[in-house]
């Protein structure tokens, strides 16, 4: 797959001397760049135009969880928004007033907040990622984000980053440092799913191979099997992904595999009717959830979730499995366990980071 | 606009560009007319060697019916832009109170060319009682193009958001689907969540909603001359309810046979989270006094001893055992 190649770059006079400009500037010869006081809300999608601006919010957010299910302790690092992937489920449709990619420019505020969180926190372990309101790595070849980032985290004492994505643009992470602090994180799904609803992303080929070459350049793996979908025949689509992956990759690297059935608040449902006519995954049988999110009917996600974990667990046992935003009947009736008899799921998580990538603020 | 007499037989009277049709009788104005004649004098355009109407095609109708040769009109200016006409228009007739569908469906169809993708003004929208949801006006306005439906429209049985919900839709399976609302009598909002049903139903089957909608099963509560409307429409939902929803249903029916197996006393109620999602069950304990709740406790503990209370909770057991 290619990266975008945006010919039209806006960027707010406040960040237009920054770092991440200058980088865009070298990496974008031929876009158009204009400067303005500040770029406005539009409600028109244009894959063509790029927008740095100055983020005025906290740069460092918690995952976004909820009271009834089991949240991960996950903090995201917020560099930007939007993706041009266009994956049929994607929730960043329902932004409608900032439709188009934006970054950040104010990169050194964004490390200045995360290194007073460290420092504050210096016994905790913190497991960071980009990945919640873009793509981590989309960007990236134009960016070169992760050139700051992976050595940043490289540095630290008590924190790991998670690098998520669908694309394989992992060029720019041949040859940095990075400690065994950075994980590198790919979604996965059937082949059927990736045809149909991610389209324009890494073929799972394209991304099982930049998986094991980023094994290879010694980071660690994850993989989230989120959203799982149910359709005719899933359980033949799930379990060829998972053989395709456990046949390329080494458990060992693995960090963590999560799943997560897909999910969406209520407004999605009718914008992905519109912009993705043929997509049928509107119409599976989704109850309100006591997030006041729409999800499969518990005992379909039940299904998945059994399924997925006998694979997984068959081909290694001790591999770190987890269950995205579920509650103690699901992850009990599915996994035969529930979070508490681990101390929690963020307990769980850290765990998996102490264990094998030897990170956390006990060791030095 | 100037104000003249404009003779009737300079009227081009097959361009009706600028009508917005009510697909209805209208009776009142009828009866105005033949007591006091036309006061609110029509709106002409002059076009080529002609005068074609934008507003008043009833009254100018009713005039040359009648045999008068003339009648007063005001005149638009020979520069005025079409959509400015329009923009009048529209905002004239919603000022003339509530419009009926097809004159709805006619002025959203109006609104979208005028605005060209652009988001109409909310005024409009809300003068014509049109939700700001995103693909509402298009449905509208996609209902303007079919007169079968705006006729049964016309009728009153039908709710106008069904109408809207099936504008799309293959001109058999939606007049199939409006035959059937039609037949059943039941509220807008039942209507609408059968025609969704059917909808969805059709697409996550892959199968034609017509199909659908002779399937033998509908066919025959439909023509159940045994049913009252009130009925078929219960019976309807249920069925597309186990079709839409088959898990969550079979759950539901089976939570049912277990708890009939249990055989609870009367004074006790187990309820389940809905949609089973989550840890939130409840019983509840009906009593009157303290005697009563005593007895309903007792026998409250006396089901905790019940291996048959297990199967409740899980999907499976049901089939294991
Ligand atoms: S890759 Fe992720 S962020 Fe991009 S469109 Fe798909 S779901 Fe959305």
């Amino acid at each position: 797959m290619h990266a975008p190649k945006p010919s039209r770059v806006i960027i707010e006079s406040d960040v237009s001397n920054s770092e991440l400009a200058a980088t865009l500037r070298a990496n974008l010869p031929s876009a158009r760049f204009e400067i303005v006081d500040r770029v406005q809300d539009s409600t028109r999608r244009d894959p063509n135009i790029l927008e740095v601006v100055r983020f005025r919010g906290r740069l460092l957010k918690s995952c976004p969880g909820t009271q009834n299910y089991y949240c991960c302790g996950y903090r995201i690092l917020h560099f930007g928004t939007q993706c041009t992937l266009d994956c049929t489920y994607c929730i960043l449709q329902a932004y409608l007033n900032q439709p188009n990619l934006r970054l950040f420019g104010n990169t050194g505020e964004m490390l200045g907040e995360l290194s007073t969180e460290l420092e504050q926190n210096p016994n905790r372990l913190h497991r960071i990622g980009t990945g919640e309101f873009t793509d981590s790595l989309l960007l990236d070849p134009l960016t070169g984000l992760s050139k700051i980032l992976v050595p940043f985290f490289a540095g630290t004492r008590n924190a790991v980053l998670e690098l998520k994505t669908k694309t394989n643009f992992i060029g720019n992470l041949v040859g940095l440092d990075h400690n065994g602090r950075t994980i590198t994180a790919w979604s996965l799904n059937s082949e059927q799913v990736r045809r149909s609803e991610e389209p324009k992303s890494a073929t799972l080929e394209e991304r099982l191979a930049a998986a094991r070459r980023c094994a290879d350049l010694g980071y660690y793996l994850a993989f989230h099997f989120d959203p799982l979908l149910e359709y005719p025949d899933w359980q033949t689509g799930y379990a060829e992904i998972l053989n395709r992956l456990l046949d390329a990759v080494d458990p060992s690297r693995i960090v963590w595999i999560s799943l997560g059935a897909f999910r969406f608040m209520p407004e999605l449902k009718q914008i992905i009717r519109e912009r993705h006519a043929r997509s049928k995954i509107p119409y599976g049988e989704f109850i309100r959830g006591l997030d006041g999110k729409m999800r499969y009917f518990r005992d379909i996600r039940v299904e998945l979730y059994s399924f997925m974990g006998e694979i997984i667990r068959k081909a290694d046992p001790s591999l770190c499995l987890y269950l995205c935003m579920e509650g103690k009947d699901v992850w009990t009736e599915a996994l035969g366990f529930s979070p508490d008899e681990q101390g929690g799921l963020a307990a769980m998580l850290d765990k998996a980071v102490e264990d094998k990538m030897k990170v956390g603020p006990g060791r030095g | 606009m100037d104000f003249g007499r404009i003779c009737l037989s300079d009227i081009d009277w097959e361009d009706r560009c600028f009508e917005i049709r009510s697909f209805g009788h209208n009776a009142r104005l009828h009866a105005s007319l033949d007591r006091l004649g036309i006061i609110d004098p029509p709106w002409i355009l002059r076009r080529g060697g002609k005068y074609i109407v934008v507003d008043g095609f009833k009254r100018l109708a009713w005039a040359r019916e009648k045999g008068d040769r003339d009648a007063g009109c005001l005149l638009f200016p020979a520069n005025v832009s079409p959509s400015e006409i329009w923009e009048r228009r529209i905002e004239r007739k919603l000022f003339e109170g509530d419009l009926n569908p097809a004159e709805k469906a006619r002025t959203a169809a109006i609104l979208l060319e005028l605005y060209n993708g652009e988001e109409a003004p909310g005024a409009f929208l809300i003068a014509l009682g049109i939700p700001n949801r995103k693909g509402l006006l298009e449905k509208w306005a996609r209902l303007s193009r079919r007169p079968e439906i705006l006729e049964l429209l016309g009728s009153g049985e039908i709710a106008d958001r069904a109408a809207v919900e099936v504008s799309g839709w293959e001109p058999e399976s939606a007049m199939k689907v409006l035959g059937l609302l039609k037949l059943l009598r039941c509220s807008a909002s039942i209507q609408v969540e059968i025609v969704e049903r059917i909808d969805e139903i059709s697409i996550r089957e892959n199968r034609p909603r017509l199909d659908l909608l002779n399937d033998p099963k509908i066919q025959e509560i439909v023509s159940d001359k045994n049913k009252n409307s009130r009925v078929k429409t219960q019976v309807l939902r249920d069925l597309f309810s186990r079709m839409r929803f088959p898990r969550l249903v079979e759950r539901e029916r089976k939570f049912m046979r277990d708890v009939k197996s249990l055989a609870l006393p009367r004074s006790i109620r187990i309820v389940p989270p809905p949609a089973f999602e989550g840890n939130g069950w409840k019983m509840e304990l009906h009593f009157s006094g303290p005697a009563g709740l005593r007895d309903a406790l007792a026998e409250a503990v006396g089901l905790a001893g019940k291996s048959l209370l297990d199967r409740i909770f899980d999907p499976d057991l049901e089939e294991r055992s």
